[in-house]
């Protein structure tokens, strides 16, 4: 490329714009992978999905956006994973977390943490928690 | 239409990317690739802006280093459910569209997609009216493309073009390429 704006274009891209980007590529390579490796029809994935044809042709041809459920679905159906959510945080940091007194009993259980209670505030219902490193 | 240079735009790990260059004699003009996301990159809408972007992006990003000209990126309506095409629109004369990466995104950019290594970008525009020929700022460069990708074919199928690896050569070998 030989436009110096384009080149500054493209070293700008803000990071939702490069992250929107790798994830659909990624998600329709997966996809399509997976409908290749199973073989499958329109009418196929249709009827797995419990959609109709036409609806299915909508996503086929570019034409729907995918929603949570939608992916879910598909992945479910095609036994490929498709999103994955990074579970662990290495450190929450709730500063004044509004939560009821039984989640905090949950969180416990779940989490190696203590709870640092907010001088002044009552304790069951405003607390802070400092994850053990 | 008169002669054109096929020129080099981007060349990624897995695929590279061609663009044409109206002015023969001068090696230092831009190419339609370069003057479409100039043009609309620029263009003072930030929607517009965005949308250059994003396609900048996923031509250079996923297309060129990540991904090659995967057939999943480009439409096939000719074909069945094997592939989700994320990239709807009309296939006319082999002639793609990069378009749709989520509904009523503005822009159009014309392409040849040769094979999953090799893709030449035409130039593009917005897209105002259901058809890209009904379209003012699209109908003329519906046109070019189908002209471009005519000649190329051409080239191709006549032996005046040939691939090599990643690389499109002229019969002599020579990546200096005029048709």
């Amino acid at each position: 490329m030989k436009s110096q704006i384009v080149k500054n274009m493209l070293h700008d891209i803000p990071e939702d714009i490069k992250l929107f980007s790798s994830i659909y590529a990624d998600l329709m390579v997966r996809i399509s992978e997976a409908l290749v490796d199973q073989d499958l029809t329109k009418s196929d994935l249709a009827q797995k999905l419990d959609k109709r044809p036409s609806e299915i042709s909508k996503w086929l041809n570019g034409g729907h956006n995918f929603t949570l459920k939608s992916l879910c679905k598909l992945q479910v159906e095609l036994g490929v994973q498709l999103i994955t959510v990074p579970q662990k945080r290495k450190h929450i940091d709730h500063d004044f977390v509004k939560a009821p007194a039984e989640s905090w009993e949950t969180k416990t259980s779940k989490t190696s943490c203590k709870i640092v209670p907010i001088a002044g505030i009552k304790f069951s219902q405003d607390y802070k928690t400092v994850v053990n490193e | 239409m008169s002669t054109f240079v096929i020129e080099e735009w981007y060349r990624g790990n897995e695929c590279t990317i061609y663009s044409i260059r109206k002015d023969v004699d001068n090696p230092d003009a831009y190419t339609e690739a370069d003057r479409f996301f100039e043009k609309y990159g620029s263009f003072g809408n930030a929607e517009l802006e965005g949308a250059t972007k994003l396609l900048l992006q996923f031509v250079v990003n996923e297309i060129a280093d990540v991904h090659g000209a995967k057939e999943v990126f480009f439409n096939r309506f000719e074909k069945e459910a094997q592939a989700l095409p994320y990239i709807s629109g009309r296939q006319v004369n082999g002639v793609l569209q990069i378009d749709n990466f989520y509904p009523g995104f503005p822009l159009r950019l014309y392409c040849y997609r040769i094979l999953e290594n090799i893709v030449v970008l035409y130039n593009g525009g917005m897209k105002t009216s259901q058809s890209a020929q009904d379209s003012k700022d699209l109908s003329m460069k519906f046109y070019e493309a189908q002209t471009y990708t005519n000649k190329i074919k051409n080239a191709l199928r006549d032996g005046i073009l040939s691939i090599s690896d990643s690389e499109l050569i002229d019969e002599y070998g020579d990546d200096e390429l005029i048709l």
